[in-house]
């Protein structure tokens, strides 16, 4: 018994002696860790062919220089400090933070309850209710866009179903290409990326002391705010990460769901790289937005856990 | 496995899917081809090919690499055709930046000169294309064809004019300026696409700045400042940026927007396609301007011989007539102009005939940075303005 817990403790710990079952077991255990360095490697690999080494040639970029349009290895700054004193940067900047922070305590409204009810009220069927939340994200992303299009525009679902019941006379015309739109869609889009981390933090939290709560008199409400959100903090932190970063960086929708006042620093960054060719600069701003996402997402979580003190 | 255990890979595996198809761009401009090839001549078949048993890499727009057109030559010759759109130009570019081998690019009018200042082309040798001098000279001789070296990049295949496409169901009196539609009833009812170029020129005539008549839009630092202040409310009234000429046609299908502003007569033919009609007009700032796309040699290019044998068929007679049908374009090759089907003969070819008539198809862009004398703005100007509207509208 006491082998078998030092053991689990590490290999370290362990004083084999030769020809004893102790190096047995040490054997066993870097066997073990072979194993699942072994395991780790495809995902680490691919995480830094395609992630890290990309990620640290745009680096090196944002510090080039640009000579006709090609970029010129150098050490300048001078990219950074124009990102940083443009002020179409500051207005598309505070924009995009702003669009990305109402969506996230959108998402994160919407997606706790639904975790909670995946859990707690339908357990027999969460499997089901499960893969339905999945299924949302099969339609593609480009595709769903254009479904939001069908539904949102002058001859779409909901104009013309105000038309039917006779609450409008003429189609509303600025439901499409609006910062609505946008929104609708990114929702739609980010809602199963901010239900999932929080449907599997909920797995650790048990329903007897749900139960229990609810036997002292506390209403649901006040269970699920009082006992099931603290417990589930990593996860709620988790989706807020999630959402928040990917509205962040997102350029696609405002680009076809949006109007002409509704893009955002993404298609700033697309700006430089495709219509300028200013790719030093690109880099810099794309550089300076990662660097910017970390410090906000650090800011919100910090938050998050205080308030769940 | 727990449950929580699947519900964490289930969702990192669905992150992966996401992030790798979440960022494609739905292709642009591209043109139905809606015509069957006919048997190549027979003097096509008997030539030596370059191009024998080879496989051409095309990246550009769908329906300009001679898909339908050059089908039956390929056959004969053994020649394979890839093409590559990769999804949007800053990819186009991206592609061809890092070294990706391709033989022929697509050179399209709005972005080329960009495209050949930033190298990514090689020069032509028009020796090497025996039909090179068929072409109208308004297209051959037209600046925009070249680099600052003077060297032609481009060869073009087709050309249209510059009109916009409106509803006429739903605007029974087309503008006739580019200026009214800075009036409020134009609010939400129209499109435009995501670039300067024509709207800051047209402006830029409608002012007074410009005659329309010389080679680039020069305009002055305080010029281009009143033009900015017009293009922002234009900006601000139009609906939305269409994603290409099949986008704006879509958008003015589904009654989302009444105009697009920089239009394609192709776009009546989609519009047709699917139960509506559309008409076209001209704003009388447009003059004669136009567009042309063209056929280039990527600096990356493996089979250089091949990709001047492949753009010379292009642009000969017969095949070039096909393309302008195909494409609802104009033809480039003036014999293919006399044989080209009802689709490129709704263009009006004495603006392209004489080298002189390329005054009106000018290239509307400004110059680039390095060639704007003082006092004038240059290209690079010109998209600071842009990004300036857009961020303000």
């Amino acid at each position: 018994m006491t082998e078998s817990i030092s053991t689990r403790r590490g290999p370290r710990r362990q004083r084999s002696r030769p020809g004893t079952s102790g190096e047995v077991l040490a054997t066993i255990d870097r066997r073990r860790r072979l194993v699942a360095w072994l395991q780790l490697f495809p995902g680490s690999a691919y995480f830094a062919l395609l992630f890290l080494v990309p990620l640290a040639g745009l680096l090196a970029m944002s510090f080039f220089r640009l000579v006709d349009f090609d970029p010129v290895p150098a050490f300048v700054l001078s990219n950074y400090v124009e990102v940083l004193t443009t002020s179409i940067h500051v207005r598309l900047g505070l924009r995009t933070i702003q669009v990305a922070g109402i969506l996230t305590v959108i998402v994160l409204l919407v997606s706790f309850p639904c975790a909670y009810v995946l859990n707690f009220v339908f357990r027999a069927k969460r499997q089901l209710l499960y893969f339905l939340i999945l299924v949302s994200l099969f339609g593609g992303y480009i595709v769903r866009i254009y479904a939001w299009r069908s539904i949102l525009g002058r001859q779409g679902v909901i104009n013309q179903t105000l038309i039917g019941m006779g609450i409008i006379e003429e189609p509303i015309r600025y439901i499409l290409n609006s910062m609505l739109a946008v929104g609708a869609s990114l929702v739609n889009f980010l809602i199963p990326l901010g239900v999932l981390p929080i449907y599997a933090a909920m797995q650790n939290v048990s329903p007897h002391v749900i139960e229990a709560a609810r036997d002292l008199g506390a209403s649901r409400f006040r269970a699920a705010r009082q006992i099931v959100l603290p417990l589930s903090m990593r996860g709620v932190r988790a989706a807020t990460a999630f959402v928040f970063i990917a509205t962040l960086g997102e350029w696609v929708t405002p680009r076809l769901l949006g109007g002409t006042n509704d893009l955002l620093i993404g298609n700033r960054i697309e700006f430089y790289f495709g219509q300028s060719l200013e790719w030093p600069q690109g880099a810099a701003l794309a550089m300076t937005l990662m660097v910017a996402m970390g410090v906000f997402a650090y800011i919100i979580i910090s938050l998050m856990k205080r308030l769940a003190r | 496995m727990t449950i929580r255990g699947r519900v964490v890979i289930t969702f990192m595996a669905l992150a992966l899917v996401v992030a790798a198809c979440g960022e494609d761009e739905p292709a642009p401009t591209t043109a139905a081809p809606t015509t069957a090839a006919p048997t190549t001549t027979e003097a096509m078949v008997e030539a030596m090919s370059a191009c024998e048993g080879a496989t051409l890499s095309f990246i550009g727009l769908d329906g300009e690499a001679g898909e339908v057109e050059l089908e039956a030559w390929r056959g004969e010759h053994g020649v394979a055709l890839e093409t590559n759109w990769p999804g949007s130009w800053p990819q186009f570019v991206a592609a061809i930046k890092v070294g990706d081998v391709y033989d022929l690019a697509t050179i399209a009018y709005h972005v080329g000169p960009r495209h050949i200042e930033a190298g990514l082309f090689q020069p032509i040798d028009t020796s090497r294309l025996d039909n090179w001098d068929k072409m109208f000279p308004g297209l051959r001789e037209n600046s925009s064809l070249r680099g600052a070296d003077g060297q032609v990049y481009g060869v073009p295949i087709a050309w249209g004019d510059g009109p916009f496409i409106y509803h006429p169901g739903r605007v029974p009196d087309p503008p006739t300026s580019i200026t009214e539609l800075m009036d409020s009833e134009w609010e939400g009812r129209f499109t435009i696409f995501d670039s300067p170029t024509l709207i800051f020129s047209m402006l830029a005539i409608a002012n007074g700045f410009d005659d329309g008549v010389g080679d680039r839009t020069n305009i002055t630092t305080e010029q281009l400042a009143t033009v900015k202040e017009q293009a922002l409310q234009i900006v601000r009234n139009a609906s939305a940026f269409a994603n290409g000429y099949r986008d704006a046609t879509d958008i003015m299908v589904a009654g989302d927007s009444d105009l697009n502003v920089n239009g394609w007569e192709a776009m009546l033919t989609w519009a047709e396609e699917q139960g509506e009609t559309l008409d076209f007009a001209f704003f009388e700032e447009s003059g004669g301007g136009g567009w042309w796309d063209g056929l280039a040699i990527p600096v990356t290019a493996d089979d250089v011989d091949c990709a001047y044998e492949y753009i010379d068929l292009m642009i000969s007679d017969e095949i070039n007539a096909q393309v302008g049908e195909n494409l609802v374009s104009g033809v480039v090759n003036a014999n293919s102009a006399e044989i080209a089907g009802p689709g490129a003969q709704i263009y009006d070819y004495d603006l392209v005939r004489t080298d002189t008539s390329a005054v009106s198809f000018r290239n509307a862009q400004p110059p680039e940075d390095d060639e704007a004398p003082d006092g004038i703005t240059s290209i690079s100007d010109w998209l600071d303005a842009w990004e300036e509207i857009k961020a303000e509208a």
